[in-house]
C-alpha cells in the first residue's frame, strides 16, 4: 500500500486508489513495484501482493524490455519530472495492451521512485490500425481494379493483382484456375508466389485436372460459396494429403462465376500459419474475383466481336460470293468488293445502276416476280439465271434474297449470290444425256429408239433438224438410221434429199466427220459445195450443220448431225454443249447396236441364250432357252436364274456371276439346270458382261446328251476294268511298227510290275516267259496266226516278284484293208489257280481210283451233275453190277436190293442228298444176288456240297456184312438157350429144391407142422424125383446147344 | 381199424402149407389166405379192397405169374393197402433186379421162408 510521506497521506491514498486509471509507484533503482492502485490490480489481473513482488519488467512483453530499460534510464536522468510516452504492456492473462504512460519522479519512503499512470489506449490503437489496413485494402482494390480494367492482357494484369493482394494480406501463393467450357476439367492459368515458395505454374499435373478430384472444395464452389480451411483440421482425405505435402497450412478458394456459369476459381495458400481470413480480406478478394469475372466476360465479348468481325471481313473480301444490297426496285445500294474478282466489275460501277440492266433478257420476268415476293417473305431463293460479266459473257448465278428493309443501318434487300455457271452447264448436259440415254435404252428397235432420242435434240431452241448416221456392218459406209425434223416443219429438208441415205468415208458431211473424227461445223449450207444436200438445206432454211462423232472406246460408231437456222457465231455454246452430250452417248448407242445385232441372232439360235441382270434375274431369253427348261415366259422372267440351277451348283454359279461382274473374263463354266419336269440339263455357259447396262449376255450349250454318253462310257470302262480285275484279265496291243506293246492296268497287275519299272518291249516280254515256254515267242506270229481269228495259248510266266504264274493268252491278228497284218492284240488271264486246282484234282482222282481198286468194299461215287454213279469193283464178281451207270432205283445195284428194303434205302438216300445240311448217309439192307440168296450190306456215304447246299459229289462205301450178320444170329440163339437154362436152374431146379429145404425146416423147426415124419419124407422124396427130372431136362438142353455150336463151327 | 390179412400166393400146395405154418405164429392177429395164382389173388383183393394185406408172392405160377399180377394190380394200386414181398425159388440176378425196380415190391425173398426172415419183415 502506498504510504504517503506527506501529511495529506490519507487523502492521497484515497486519490491514488480511486483514480480510474491504473497507477503504481516503482523503485527507479530496482524497478520493483512499491505501490499499485485498485484500478491497476483490476486492469492487469495481478493481486496487490503479486505486484509488490514484481518489477515493472514483468508487465512488459519480453521483446520490449530493452525499450523499457532505456526508458527508465532516461527517466532517472531526466530533469523534468513529467514524462509521457506510449508502451506495450502485458496483462496477467498474456494479452497485450497499448498504454500511454505518464510518470512523475517522487521520493517514496526515502527511495527514488517514479509514480506512473497507465492509460489503456489499446481499443483506439486497434481501431486506428484497422482503419489503416482498410485504407490499404481500399487502395489495393482500387489498384487491382484499375490494373484489370486498363490492361489489354488481362492475365498479365491478374498476375500483378495477385502480387499486390498477396503481399498485402500476406499469403504465400495466389493462383487462378480456369475451367474448361466443354468438359469438367480445370487448368491453372496464373500463379503468384512469395519469393521462398516454389511456383507450380509449370506443373503439368495442374493442367486439365478433373473437377471431381477436389470434391472437398468443389462442392461449396459450385454453390457459389467460398471454401476456407485450416489444413490440419480437415478430415482425412486426398485433398488434405496434397495440401499437406505442399506445406500449406491455410487455404481459401473463391469461385469465379460468370453469367451463372462456374468458370474457375482463385485460391490463396498460407504456408506459414493457420489463419482465418478477415472480413476485410474477404472484401478485397471478393472485389478481385468480381472484377475478374467482369473482365473475363468483357474480354470474351470483345474476342467474339473481334472474331466475328474478322470472319465477316474475310468472307466479304476473300469469298466468291457476291453480296449486294438493293432497294425494292433492284437499284444497287451496296456491292461487296468480291464483284471485281468474280465478275470483273468493280463495286463502284454497280452503284446507281439497276440489277435488271445486267440480267439476261429471258430471265428478267422471272426475277422481277421473285423480287416482288421478297416484300411478303423474309427469304426468297432464285434459281440460276444469266448475268453479264465485264466481258459481256453470260454467267449463270443463283441468288438468295433476304429482306432487311426494316433493319436499321441496312434498310435494303440483301442479295447473296453464287456463280453456278459450271454446275448449270453440267446439269444441262447431264439432263440431256439422261433423256437421250433413256430414250436409246428403251425396248424397241435401234431406229425407233434413236428417233426418240433425236426428237429431244430438236427441242433445243437453236436446233431444227437432227439425224444420226451409223457405220454399216461391213464398215464401208455410213447409213442414215434416223432423223427428226421437230415440230417446226423442217421435213422439207428430207423431202428434197430422199435419195441420200449413205456416205462413204470422206464424202458428204457425215463422211467428213468420219474421216476427220472430230466435232465439225459447216456453215452456209446452201452454198457449201461439199454439202450434198445443199438444195434441201436451202429449201428448209437451214444454215449451219454441227457434226458430232459418236465413239465407243475409240471406235467410231457414227455421228449425230444437228442442223440450225442460226449462224456459226450464234451457235458456239450449242456446239460445246452438244459435243459434251454426244461424247457420253457412245456406250448406250454401242449397246443398242449390239443389242440389235444380238437380237437378230438371239432368236434364231438353237442354243439357249439369255440376258441376265446383275441381280440374277433373267431379263430376256430366247426360245431355245424356254424350250430347254419348259417354263413359261412369266416364270422365267420373274425368277432369279439360280432358281433353275441344281442346288449343288448354285453356289459356284453365284460366285462365277459375281466374278464376271467384277471383271473376271475367264472361260466358260458348266452347271446343271433343272427343267420343269425335274430333268437335269447340263449347260456350258459363256457370257459377256455389259457393265453399263448391268447385264450379262449369256450363251449356253446343252451338253446333257454328250455328258450322259460320256458318263456311260466312263461307267462301261469302269465296269470293264472291274471285270478285268475280277477275271484277272489283262489286255495288250502292239502295232507291228513298234517294239513296245501297250498293256492294260490289269496286265501289269498279273505280271506284278508297275508301268514305271517295266516297259513291255519284245525283249522284256520274252524274259517274262518261263524258260520252258519261251519257244512260244520264237515264232513269227504273222505266220501261224490266221487274221481275225482268236488263238489261245497257255503258258507260264515269271512275274516281277519272282513268282511262277500260269496265264492263258487269247491272241488276234489285225490286218488292214489289203490284208497286211499291222497289229496284234490279245488278252492275258491269270489261270494259276485253275491250273493248280486242275493238277490237284487230277492227283486226287488218281488216288481215288487207286483206293477204289484196292478196297475190299464197294467204293462208289455220285457225280451229281451228270447223275452218274461210279462203283468200285469190290463185289463185282459176286453181285454182278455195273461199275458206272445212271443213279436210279432201277439200276443194276438198287434193283438187287431186297424188295423189303429197296424203297426205304432209296428214299433215305434221296432225303439225305436233298437236305442242304446233311453230309452223311448210312443204311443197312439186304441184297438178293440170286433167287433165294440173301446178303447183308452196310452202306454209307459222305456228301460234298457247294455254298448253296447243293450236292456236288458224294462218295460212299458199301460193305458186305452177311457173314458177321449170320454169326450174330447164331449167338442170339445160343444166348436164348443159355437164358432158358439159367431160368430152368433158377425156377425149375430150385423149386423142388427149395421145397425140400422148406420141408426140412418144417420138420426140424416147426416139428412137422402137424405132418407126420412119413408124410414129410414122402413129400421130400417126391420133390427129389421132381428135381431129378428137371436136371435131366437141362442136360438134354445143354447137349442140344453143344450140338448146334459144333455144327456151326464145321459150317 | 382195418382187417389185416396175409396172402400166400403160390401154386405149390406144399410150399403154401409150410409157409402158413411159419407165418401163423409170427402174425397171430392176421388172417391167412392162400391163393394159387396171381389171378385168384387179384380177384380176391378186388373183392375185398378195404383190407390191409401182407402179400408173399411167387413168380413162376400158371394162369397169371407174379410179374403179371404186379402189373395188373399196379393199374389201381392207389385203392389198396398192400405190402408185397416176392417169395421165389429163383436166385436169378435178372429176377432180383426186376423186382427191385418195381416200386410195389418191398423185398425179394428167396425160398425157403424162415422165421428169421419174417422178423426182418416185421
Amino acid at each position: 500500500m502506498l504510504s504517503p510521506t506527506s501529511d495529506h497521506s490519507n487523502y492521497d491514498q484515497t486519490i491514488f486508489d480511486l483514480t480510474p486509471f491504473p497507477m503504481w509507484i516503482y523503485d527507479l533503482k530496482t524497478f520493483r513495484f512499491l505501490a499499485v492502485n485498485k484500478e491497476a490490480i483490476r486492469h492487469y489481473g495481478y493481486s496487490e501482493k503479486e505486484f509488490l513482488h514484481m518489477t515493472i519488467k514483468d508487465i512488459r512483453p519480453k521483446e520490449d524490455i530493452p525499450k523499457l530499460e532505456k526508458a527508465v534510464k532516461e527517466a532517472i536522468s531526466r530533469t523534468e519530472s513529467y514524462k509521457e510516452s506510449l508502451f506495450r504492456h502485458q496483462k496477467r492473462d498474456g494479452s497485450i495492451i497499448y498504454v500511454k504512460i505518464k510518470s512523475n519522479l517522487i521520493n517514496y519512503r526515502g527511495k527514488k521512485a517514479d509514480i506512473v499512470t497507465a492509460i489503456d489506449l489499446s481499443e483506439r490503437y486497434e481501431r486506428e490500425k484497422k482503419i489503416e489496413t482498410q485504407k490499404e485494402y481500399l487502395k489495393v482494390i482500387s489498384l487491382t481494379t484499375q490494373l484489370l480494367l486498363k490492361s489489354k492482357e488481362w492475365l498479365q494484369a491478374l498476375y500483378s493483382c495477385f502480387k499486390i493482394v498477396g503481399e498485402t494480406i500476406d499469403v504465400d501463393r495466389i493462383y487462378y484456375f480456369q475451367n474448361d467450357p466443354l468438359q469438367p476439367t480445370t487448368s491453372q492459368k496464373i500463379e503468384w508466389t512469395q519469393g521462398h515458395i516454389e511456383p507450380q505454374i509449370d506443373n503439368p499435373e495442374l493442367q486439365n485436372i478433373s473437377l471431381s478430384q477436389f470434391p472437398l472444395f468443389m462442392e461449396p464452389l459450385k454453390k457459389q460459396m467460398h471454401f476456407e480451411a485450416i489444413v490440419e483440421k480437415l478430415p482425412p482425405s486426398s485433398t488434405k494429403n496434397i495440401l499437406k505435402e505442399q506445406q500449406i497450412k491455410s487455404i481459401l478458394v473463391l469461385p469465379l462465376w460468370i453469367n451463372d456459369n462456374f468458370c474457375g476459381f482463385i485460391g490463396l495458400d498460407d504456408c506459414k500459419k493457420e489463419r482465418r481470413f478477415s472480413e476485410d480480406e474477404f472484401q478485397l478478394l471478393y472485389s478481385l474475383t468480381s472484377n475478374l469475372g467482369h473482365i473475363i466476360k468483357q474480354h470474351e465479348a470483345y474476342q467474339e466481336l473481334y472474331y466475328s468481325e474478322a470472319r465477316f471481313k474475310s468472307l466479304i473480301e476473300n469469298g466468291k460470293d457476291l453480296i449486294a444490297i438493293v432497294d425494292g426496285k433492284g437499284d444497287y445500294q451496296y456491292v461487296a468488293p468480291t464483284s471485281k474478282a468474280v465478275l470483273g466489275i468493280s463495286p463502284e460501277e454497280f452503284i446507281g445502276k439497276n440489277a435488271f440492266d445486267f440480267i439476261y433478257e429471258e430471265d428478267v420476268p422471272r426475277l422481277k416476280q421473285k423480287l416482288g415476293e421478297i416484300f411478303e417473305s423474309r427469304h426468297v431463293s432464285i434459281e440460276p439465271y444469266r448475268f453479264t460479266d465485264a466481258n459481256g459473257n453470260w454467267r449463270w448465278i443463283r441468288t438468295e434474297l433476304t429482306n432487311h428493309l426494316n433493319t436499321p443501318l441496312i434498310e435494303g434487300i440483301v442479295a447473296n449470290t453464287q456463280e453456278v455457271t459450271t454446275e448449270v452447264k453440267k446439269r444441262r448436259i447431264d439432263d440431256l444425256v439422261a433423256v437421250l440415254t433413256s430414250a436409246i435404252g428403251q425396248p424397241g428397235t435401234l431406229s425407233s429408239c434413236l428417233n426418240q432420242a433425236l426428237s429431244s435434240l430438236v427441242k433445243l431452241s437453236k436446233i431444227s433438224v437432227s439425224e444420226i448416221w451409223l457405220v454399216s456392218q461391213d464398215a464401208q459406209r455410213l447409213d442414215l438410221i434416223s432423223s427428226d425434223c421437230g415440230v417446226k416443219g423442217f421435213s422439207r429438208f428430207y423431202q428434197n434429199s430422199k435419195d441420200i441415205t449413205s456416205f462413204e468415208k470422206g464424202t458428204g458431211f457425215p463422211g467428213h466427220i468420219w474421216s476427220e473424227n472430230k466435232t465439225m461445223l459447216w456453215k452456209d449450207l446452201s452454198n457449201n459445195e461439199f454439202f450434198h444436200r445443199s438444195e434441201a438445206a436451202r429449201s428448209a432454211h437451214l444454215n449451219t450443220a454441227i457434226g458430232l462423232p459418236i465413239h465407243y472406246n475409240n471406235e467410231f460408231l457414227g455421228c449425230i448431225i444437228c442442223f440450225s437456222q442460226f449462224t456459226e457465231d450464234e451457235l458456239s455454246e450449242e456446239v460445246n454443249f452438244l459435243s459434251e452430250v454426244t461424247q457420253q452417248l457412245g456406250a448406250v448407242i454401242k449397246q443398242k447396236i449390239t443389242e440389235e445385232e444380238y437380237r437378230n441372232f438371239f432368236n434364231i439360235s438353237p442354243d439357249p441364250h439369255c440376258i441376265i441382270g446383275f441381280d440374277g434375274y433373267i431379263k430376256k431369253h430366247n426360245k431355245a432357252f424356254q424350250i430347254l427348261l419348259g417354263y413359261d415366259n412369266k416364270k422365267l422372267r420373274s425368277t432369279p436364274i439360280f432358281h433353275f440351277i441344281h442346288e449343288d451348283d448354285v453356289q459356284e454359279s453365284q460366285e462365277r456371276l459375281k466374278a464376271s461382274i467384277h471383271g473376271d473374263t475367264s472361260n466358260s463354266f458348266e452347271a446343271r439346270f433343272v427343267t420343269n419336269k425335274g430333268d437335269i440339263k447340263w449347260l456350258i455357259w459363256s457370257g459377256t458382261v455389259i457393265r453399263e447396262s448391268k447385264i450379262i449376255i449369256a450363251v449356253a450349250k446343252d451338253t446333257t446328251e454328250q455328258r450322259l454318253a460320256k458318263e456311260e462310257l466312263q461307267a462301261a470302262y469302269k465296269r470293264l476294268k472291274t471285270a478285268q480285275k475280277i477275271a484277272k484279265l489283262g489286255y495288250w496291243v502292239r502295232n507291228f511298227d513298234s517294239e513296245v506293246s501297250i498293256w492294260s492296268e490289269e496286265a501289269y497287275h498279273i505280271y506284278e510290275y508297275t508301268p514305271q519299272e517295266f516297259t513291255p518291249t519284245m525283249a522284256n516280254i520274252t524274259k517274262t516267259f518261263h524258260p520252258d515256254d519261251r519257244y512260244l515267242m520264237e515264232d513269227d506270229p504273222t505266220e501261224h496266226l490266221e487274221p481275225g481269228k482268236v488263238q489261245s495259248v497257255e503258258h507260264r510266266i515269271l512275274t516281277g516278284t519272282g513268282k511262277v504264274k500260269w496265264v492263258k493268252q487269247e491272241i488276234r491278228l489285225l490286218t488292214d484293208e489289203h490284208g497286211t497284218p499291222f497289229r496284234i492284240e490279245g488278252t492275258v488271264q491269270d489261270i494259276t489257280e485253275r491250273k493248280e486246282y486242275e493238277e490237284q484234282l487230277s492227283l486226287s482222282n488218281e488216288r481215288f481210283k487207286l483206293a477204289m481198286q484196292a478196297s475190299n468194299e464197294m467204293i462208289w461215287e455220285i457225280d451229281h451233275q451228270k447223275q452218274i454213279i461210279t462203283r468200285g469193283t469190290g463185289y463185282e464178281q459176286t453181285f454182278n453190277y455195273d461199275t458206272s451207270e445212271t443213279l436210279s432205283k432201277e439200276n443194276s445195284w438198287f434193283s438187287k436190293i431186297h424188295p423189303d428194303d429197296r424203297e426205304e434205302v432209296w428214299n433215305t438216300l434221296q432225303e439225305a442228298l436233298n437236305h442242304k445240311n446233311k453230309t452223311f448217309w448210312t443204311s443197312e439192307y439186304k441184297v438178293q444176288p440170286s433167287e433165294g440168296a440173301i446178303a447183308y450190306f452196310m452202306d454209307r456215304c459222305y456228301i460234298l456240297r457247294d455254298e448253296n447246299g447243293k450236292p456236288v459229289r458224294s462218295v460212299g462205301s458199301a460193305l458186305d456184312v452177311t457173314s458177321s450178320r449170320q454169326q450174330l444170329e447164331q449167338i442170339k440163339i445160343q444166348n436164348k438157350n443159355l437164358r432158358e437154362i439159367a431160368w430152368l436152374q433158377s425156377h425149375v431146379i430150385r423149386a423142388p429144391l427149395s421145397r425140400i429145404m422148406g420141408l426140412i425146416y418144417l420138420a426140424n423147426e416147426l416139428d412137422g407142422g402137424g405132418k407126420s415124419k412119413d408124410e414129410i419124407m414122402k413129400m421130400i422124396a417126391d420133390s427129389a424125383h421132381e428135381l431129378d427130372d428137371v436136371i435131366h431136362k437141362i442136360t438134354d438142353k445143354t447137349n442140344l446147344i453143344k450140338d448146334e455150336g459144333a455144327r456151326n463151327i464145321t459150317d | 381199424m382195418k382187417v389185416q390179412e396175409i396172402l400166400l400166393i403160390d401154386d405149390d400146395p406144399i410150399i403154401n402149407f409150410i409157409n402158413k405154418k411159419i407165418v401163423e405164429p409170427e402174425f397171430p392177429h392176421y388172417g391167412i389166405m392162400v391163393l394159387e395164382n396171381g389171378l385168384q389173388a387179384l380177384e380176391y383183393i378186388q373183392k375185398n379192397p378195404q383190407k390191409r394185406y401182407l402179400i408173399f408172392l411167387d413168380i413162376n405160377m400158371p394162369v397169371m405169374n407174379g410179374w403179371e399180377f404186379l402189373k395188373a394190380i399196379s393199374l389201381d394200386s392207389g385203392q389198396y393197402d398192400l405190402s408185397i414181398h416176392i417169395l421165389t425159388s429163383s436166385i436169378d440176378e435178372s429176377d432180383k433186379v426186376k423186382a427191385q425196380s418195381n416200386k410195389q415190391v418191398l423185398s425179394y425173398l428167396p425160398k425157403p421162408l424162415t422165421k428169421d426172415v419174417l422178423k426182418v419183415i416185421k
